[in-house]
């Protein structure tokens, strides 16, 4: 029921856009954003108000879509179904067509294959799904007691899975719910082709951008990446048109798009390119100018209400809009932290170059780990490493033809460069998948002017393009053992067994899973000293309450943690907690030190329930809490109070 | 005033279109040679076939 009831939203929405955007791609542009807005605001409002259930959740999208059919029927603009064989011809040209099959295919391949595996990748285990997890068993966004930065993070990306969670009615239906981002990936992408290059080059932007190798395997696991990036490219998309036309239609368009990508992910540097054309804009035209500054007011309260709620959030707890992250202007610090973005500095950039000069010709041979391998951190394709090597040429084009909308769209190649140097601690090109559009869209403006064999040749070379780098998403997933038994056990029972692929893949941990899921019962609390990868202590389908408890010291307030043993047996016992995972991870071998202590003193209330090893993933020690007396703690089904530090 | 595409015609056609196969060739040289750095992608994707 998620995917068709969000299906419905977004038709509602098109039909109320097109009354006000003639183009069908801008028609289908905006309604993303709108429906987007809508179910956001009204998701933030049931979470609020406790009522993260599915009937408030169904009954609102309802009758969003109900209104949104009713305002489009106020000012109707006659459906004219204008599509003809010349038409299609002109839109989709020949040689392009086998791309068009051979990425439904992939997609179908990519999403079936997602939806039938457990929940997976890191960060989507670690937290992305367990903060909505937790939400959804609460009925609202009480995260009392979380332990890390995750806890503070922009939550649009959040809030999208936890609705489709609400209508599907059950956890599963937010599997795939990055995929949503697609049809706005493609809106902007057609926005973009045609208002660079004309319409014979909107669908062939549209599709290049949708099947974008890093796009496809995003589209199948629950990370935020893609979701920035779609509404990074539609607020690019909103300039280039308020350039071309001059409406103020677009600034609003703008707006959204500006702040739900501010809400999704806290990389606001990345966003500050998107100023550049916007502003050269209204600085050459002085009555926009003008009219933008009556409008500001309103395009602010828009771009607030699409992303501010999680920054107003933490303003308003810890005084810091952007918390955990300290925000210094030379000695003077304007918000206090407990951690300094360049703290974080992660050395992940040798994974994929040698040195930060290597990113100059990596895009011809992309590579992970030495491997030549697309995967959830990588995967521009070839169209993009064509458009690498073109872009100063476009530039130079769209410099000489004085087409200023081209120009400043495609600066925003290196304006973007210069924060991801400067400024990003962790140099992977997951972060700026939005930035891929660019050197695309600098082959499309090279050859805007094709025509004839010309034309139908480029379309080819766009074609093998787009089919070599759906290659790589099928090589991504078949590098990997426990992805084609899965793909084998589909096609053969039907079905995914979960914790034969969790086994598979995280090998000790797998087991200790599979042993926990034996055991849990619905409402079961599992508590575990270490928060990475921790959704599947929840279970398979998730029916207990994960947390982490932690005896070590942590920069984090209000959270669940005790350095004192008897204390920390206490915070366990308050918390209800029955089963506790101690996981040394192969990569931090001191972790779990200060519980194991604690455990020794305590002989006797942890029953062990097994242990298990492996060299990639460490040691892990399942317990079952024995209890003292009957009654003790509180009760599962309210949220745990957090032991204040 | 602004225009869809802002194509403004430039110095001759003729040498507009040499540009525009010069560029091809380019494309697909560039193509050729990501091809060839990631031939190894269709050894992995006939595991599923």
């Amino acid at each position: 029921m998620a995917w068709p009831l969000a299906a419905l939203l977004y038709a509602s929405a098109w039909l109320l856009a097109r009354n006000r955007l003639k183009r069908t791609d801008e028609a289908l542009l905006a309604a993303g954003l709108l429906a987007c807005t809508e179910v956001l605001t009204a998701i933030t409002l049931l979470g609020w108000l406790g009522l993260l259930r599915p009937a408030p959740a169904i009954i609102f999208t309802l009758l969003l879509a109900a209104g949104n059919l009713a305002a489009a029927l106020h000012r109707r603009r006659p459906l004219r179904p204008r599509l003809s064989f010349r038409r299609l011809a002109l839109l989709v040209p020949w040689p392009l067509w086998p791309a068009l099959g051979l990425a439904a295919a992939v997609l179908y391949f990519r999403l079936k294959l997602a939806a039938a595996l457990p929940f997976d990748s890191w960060d989507g285990l670690s937290y992305h799904v367990p903060i909505l997890w937790r939400w959804l068993q609460q009925g609202n966004f009480d995260l009392a007691g979380w332990v890390g930065p995750a806890r503070y993070f922009p939550w649009n990306g959040e809030l999208l899975p936890a609705w489709l969670a609400l209508l599907g009615g059950a956890l599963d239906s937010a599997k795939l719910a990055q995929a949503l981002a697609l049809p706005v990936l493609g809106a902007a992408g057609a926005v973009l082709g045609r208002r660079l290059a004309g319409l014979r080059w909107a669908v062939p932007s549209a599709l290049a951008l949708v099947c974008l190798p890093i796009a496809v395997i995003h589209a199948g696991i629950p990370y935020v990446d893609l979701i920035y990036s779609a509404f990074w490219l539609a607020a690019a998309a909103a300039a280039l048109c308020l350039e071309r036309t001059r409406r103020p239609v677009y600034l609003f368009l703008y707006a959204a798009a500006f702040g739900l990508a501010a809400g999704t992910k806290s990389t606001l540097y990345f966003q500050l390119p998107l100023l550049l054309p916007l502003l050269r804009t209204l600085y050459s035209d002085e009555a926009l100018a003008r009219r933008a500054l009556r409008l500001a007011p309103g395009l602010l309260a828009l771009a607030a209400l699409c992303g501010a709620s999680s920054y107003l959030h933490n303003w308003w707890t810890t005084g810091n809009p952007i918390f955990p992250y300290a925000f210094r202007i030379g000695v003077k610090t304007i918000f206090k932290g407990v951690v300094s973005p360049g703290e974080l500095l992660v050395t992940v950039e040798s994974w994929f170059v040698s040195s930060p000069w290597g990113w100059l010709w990596y895009p011809f041979h992309e590579t992970m780990k030495g491997a030549t391998v697309y995967g959830t951190e990588n995967g521009f394709g070839p169209l993009f490493a064509a458009g690498w090597a073109f872009w100063p040429y476009a530039l130079w084009r769209a410099r000489r033809a004085r087409d200023r909308g081209a120009f400043w769209f495609l600066l925003l190649l290196p304006a973007t460069a210069f924060f991801f140097f400067a400024l990003h601690p962790t140099r992977e090109q997951r972060y700026v998948i939005f930035i891929a559009a660019v050197p695309i869209l600098s082959l499309v403006y090279v050859f805007r002017k094709a025509a004839g064999g010309l034309r139908a040749l480029a379309a080819a070379g766009w074609t093998l393009g787009i089919a070599w780098g759906l290659f790589g998403v099928l090589n991504y997933a078949g590098r990997d053992r426990h992805t084609v038994n899965a793909w084998d056990a589909l096609r053969g029972a039907g079905q995914v067994r979960p914790f034969k692929y969790y086994r598979e893949k995280y090998g000790a941990l797998g087991e200790a899973w599979a042993a926990l899921d034996a055991r849990l019962a619905p409402g079961d609390v599992v508590a575990t000293n270490y928060g990475e990868l921790m959704l599947p202590w929840a279970g398979v389908p998730a029916r207990g309450r994960v947390i982490v408890v932690t005896a070590d010291k942590t920069p984090y307030p209000d959270t669940f943690t005790a350095t004192d043993t008897a204390a920390w047996l206490a915070l366990l016992e308050r918390l209800n907690v029955r089963y506790f995972a101690l996981w040394v991870p192969a990569w931090y071998p001191e972790e779990g030190k200060e519980e194991r202590e604690n455990m020794e003193k305590l002989a006797g209330r942890f029953i062990p329930a097994g242990n298990w090893s492996s060299a990639d993933f460490g040691k892990i020690e399942l317990y079952e809490l024995a209890r003292t007396a009957p009654g003790s703690g509180v009760s599962p089904a309210a949220p745990p109070a957090p032991a204040k530090k | 005033m602004p225009t869809e595409t802002n194509n403004k015609p430039t110095a001759g056609r003729a040498g507009a279109r040499r540009r525009e196969w010069a560029a091809l060739l380019v494309f697909f040289a560039l193509l050729a040679v990501y091809f060839w750095n990631h031939a190894s992608f269709l050894q992995g994707m006939r595991e599923f076939f």
